[in-house]
C-alpha cells in the first residue's frame, strides 16, 4: 500500500512538470491588482501613457495576477482613493511615477501597497540612461513585484529580442528591441543581412548571414564592440540555427556542395562535422536533450517534417506524424514547439498553427487555432514562446505562457519579418 | 564636254554607292545564332532567335557590359509549383533554350550565377534551402545538357527578392522562380 501510494505521488509529479500536459482548471485565485498612474515630471504624456499600458502589460503577462484594466489616477505620497479600491475589491495597488532628469535619465519610482490595510509592501527606484529605453523600466518593474509575490519568474522579460526583417526586395536590417518591440535599435543595415542568433544567454553576442560577399558568410558580432568576425561560408546558403548552451557549439546549415545539410560546429577550433546525409532538404537544427541530440526540418518523406538523431550518429527519427507541412521548430532541453500548417488549400485560411512536443512522451499540445503562427522561439525559461501571428493584413506578437495556459498577442509595426531570435 | 559629263556622272555614281549605308549581313545558319538547332528543330519562342539573330558578333556591343545586358534578356526565367523544386516539361523546354545561349559564342566566356528564390509561404530557414534546391535542379539540368559546371555557381535569397509584393497566387507563382545572372 504504501509502495502504491509513492508511486502514485511519482506519477502525478510526473504530469505536474510536463508542459505537453494542458492545464484546463486553475484552481489558484490571483491577486486582483491595479497599476496606478502617480504622476509624471517632464516626460510628455504620450510617453507616460504607453509606460503604463506596458507595465500593465507585463503584469497579465505575468499571468499570476488579476490586472484591472481601468485607469486610476492616485497621488504617489498620500492614501487618498485607497479605501474605495479596496471597498472594490482591489487586493494590492502599484504605485508608479515617472520623472525624466536633466542629463536625460528617466527615473521611476514605485510603491507596492496592500490595499486592504495600506501597508507599504515595497518601495524601490529605477533609472535608465535614455528615454526611449522605458519598456525596460517597466519590464524591470514588472519582474520585481512578480518577485515579491513569488509568483513564476519571468526575468525573460529583460532579454533583448533580435530579428531580422526585410526593408526591400533583396534588403534587409538587424534589429535588438524588447520583447513586446516597442523599443527597436537597429544594428546592421546595409544588404541583404538574415537569420541573426544569439550566441550565448548574456545576449553580448549574435551570429548572422551577410550577403554582401561572394558568398553568404556566416559572422559573429560584439554587441557592445561592434567586432565582427568571420566564422564560415559556403556558396549556396549558410545559417546558425541553434548554439549549444555552453556556446562552444553551433548547428549551421550550410551547402558547400549545393546540398543544403545540418553541420555541427565547434567554435573554438573551427572544426565542423556533417550531421545529415540526406539528398534533399535538411535544415533548421536544434539541440534537444542536453545537447546529446538534434531535432531538425527535413522533407525526406516528400513534406517538411521534424526529425531527431544524435549528435554522434546513427538512425533519423520522425517526431511528428500528423500534419502535411512542419517546416519550423524551435527546442528547449527535452521540448519542441513548431509550426504546422493544416489547411488542405496550400493557401487557405487557418494555416499554420503552433504545437508542443516532448521528446520523452507521446503526448502533441495544440497551442494556438487560427492564423497564420510562425517562428516560434522559447524564452531562456522555456516556460514561454513567442511567435508571430498574421491574421488578413494584420501581426501581431504572441506569447505562450505554456505553465499558465495563456496567450497574449501585442499590435506589431515592426515590417516584414524575415526571422526573430529571443 | 561629253567626256567631263561621263566622269562626273561616274564619279557621282561612284560617291554614291561610296557613301551608302552598308546593310549588315546577318548569317543566320552560323554560330551566332543558336548553333544548337538546325531546319528540323521547332522552335517555341521565335521572338528569342530574331533577337539573337540582331547580334551578329561581339564586336558589335560597345562593352562586354553592353554584351552581357543584350543576352541576359534573353535569358529565360524558371518557375516551380508550390513547395517543389521539380521541373516540369515546359520549364526543361526553357532551361534547353538557355543552354543554346550559354554555350552560343556570344556567351560561352562568361559566368552563370543560377538564383534560387521563393514565395512568401513557408518559414525562414526551410525556404532559403527550397530556393537553393530550386536552383540545384536547374544547374544539374543544364549541366546534363552540355552546360560546363565550372561555369556555374548557386545561390538562395529564400524569399527575399520578390518581383512582386502582392499576396494572391499570380504573385506567389512569379516569386517561385530561378534568374539567371551571367557574370564576366
Amino acid at each position: 500500500m504504501k509502495k502504491l501510494l509513492i508511486l502514485c505521488i511519482f506519477a502525478i509529479n510526473l504530469i505536474a512538470f510536463d508542459s505537453t500536459i494542458q492545464i484546463v482548471k486553475n484552481l489558484e485565485k490571483h491577486p486582483r491588482l491595479v497599476v496606478a498612474d502617480a504622476g509624471s515630471l517632464g516626460v510628455d504624456d504620450k510617453t507616460k501613457r504607453k509606460f503604463l499600458k506596458l507595465l500593465i502589460g507585463d503584469l497579465k503577462v505575468s499571468a499570476y495576477f488579476n490586472v484591472d484594466k481601468s485607469y486610476v489616477k492616485m497621488d504617489y505620497m498620500s492614501d487618498s482613493g485607497m479605501a474605495s479600491l479596496a471597498n472594490s475589491g482591489v487586493e494590492i495597488i502599484a504605485k508608479s511615477k515617472i520623472e525624466k532628469e536633466q542629463g536625460g535619465k528617466l527615473l521611476a519610482s514605485v510603491k507596492l501597497i496592500n490595499a486592504k490595510n495600506g501597508d507599504l509592501l515595497y518601495e524601490k527606484f529605477y533609472s535608465i540612461s535614455k528615454t526611449n529605453r522605458y519598456p525596460f523600466l517597466a519590464h524591470n518593474i514588472a519582474i520585481d513585484i512578480n518577485n515579491y509575490f513569488g509568483a513564476p519568474s519571468i526575468s525573460w522579460m529583460k532579454n533583448y529580442i533580435i530579428f531580422a526583417r526585410y526593408t526591400s526586395s533583396g534588403e534587409s536590417e538587424i534589429l535588438v528591441a524588447d520583447y513586446t518591440l516597442t523599443f527597436k535599435k537597429k544594428i546592421i543595415s546595409g544588404g541583404l543581412n538574415v537569420f541573426p542568433k544569439w550566441a550565448n544567454s548574456k545576449q553580448d553576442s549574435f551570429y548572422y548571414t551577410s550577403y554582401n560577399e561572394l558568398h553568404p558568410t556566416l559572422y559573429l558580432v560584439n554587441v557592445y564592440t561592434g567586432k565582427k568576425t568571420k566564422i564560415a561560408s559556403s556558396s549556396g546558403m549558410i545559417v546558425c540555427s541553434d548554439v549549444s548552451r555552453d556556446g562552444s557549439k553551433i548547428l549551421i546549415t550550410m551547402a558547400p556542395n549545393d546540398q543544403p545539410d545540418i553541420y555541427l560546429f565547434d567554435v573554438a577550433s573551427k572544426s565542423k562535422k556533417r550531421l545529415t546525409t540526406y539528398k534533399g532538404i535538411d535544415v533548421s537544427g536544434n539541440f534537444v536533450d542536453n545537447d546529446e541530440n538534434i531535432v531538425f526540418v527535413s522533407e525526406r518523406l516528400g513534406y517538411p517534417n521534424i526529425f531527431q538523431k544524435s549528435i554522434n550518429g546513427g538512425s533519423v527519427e520522425q517526431m511528428i506524424y500528423h500534419g502535411k507541412n512542419n517546416s519550423s521548430c524551435s527546442s528547449f532541453g527535452k521540448y519542441i514547439v513548431y509550426s504546422s500548417r493544416e489547411s488542405k488549400n496550400s493557401f487557405g485560411k487557418n494555416v499554420f498553427n503552433l504545437y508542443l512536443i516532448s521528446t520523452q512522451t507521446d503526448f502533441i499540445r495544440k497551442l494556438t487555432t487560427n492564423g497564420k503562427n510562425m517562428y516560434p522561439r522559447f524564452a531562456d525559461d522555456g516556460e514561454t514562446v513567442i511567435f508571430i501571428k498574421y491574421i488578413g493584413n494584420k501581426s501581431a506578437l504572441g506569447v505562450l505562457r505554456l505553465n499558465a495556459n495563456k496567450s497574449f498577442l501585442f499590435p506589431l509595426n515592426a515590417g516584414k519579418i524575415q526571422s526573430i531570435d529571443w | 564636254m561629253r567626256k567631263s559629263t561621263i566622269l562626273s556622272f561616274v564619279m557621282s555614281v561612284v560617291l554614291i554607292t561610296g557613301c551608302s549605308k552598308k546593310i549588315p549581313e546577318i548569317d543566320t545558319g552560323g554560330v551566332s545564332v543558336n548553333s544548337g538547332y538546325d531546319n528540323s528543330d521547332t522552335i517555341s519562342n521565335d521572338s528569342q532567335i530574331d533577337g539573337m539573330a540582331s547580334m551578329d558578333n561581339s564586336s558589335s556591343f560597345a562593352s562586354q557590359e553592353e554584351r552581357i545586358v543584350a543576352i541576359q534578356n534573353e535569358v529565360q526565367t524558371v518557375y516551380f509549383a508550390t513547395d517543389s523544386y521539380r521541373l516540369s516539361d515546359n520549364e526543361m523546354q526553357k532551361i534547353d533554350q538557355n543552354t543554346n545561349i550559354f554555350n552560343g559564342d556570344l556567351a560561352n566566356d562568361l559566368s552563370i550565377k543560377i538564383e534560387g528564390n521563393c514565395d512568401e509561404w513557408g518559414t525562414d530557414e526551410y525556404n532559403y534551402a527550397l530556393g537553393l534546391k530550386r536552383a540545384k535542379s536547374v544547374k544539374d539540368t543544364l549541366s546534363s545538357l552540355g552546360v560546363d559546371e565550372s561555369r556555374m555557381a548557386l545561390i538562395s535569397y529564400g524569399e527575399s527578392k520578390p518581383i512582386c509584393a502582392e499576396h494572391n497566387t499570380g504573385c506567389w507563382q512569379q516569386n517561385r522562380r530561378v534568374d539567371f545572372k551571367l557574370l564576366p
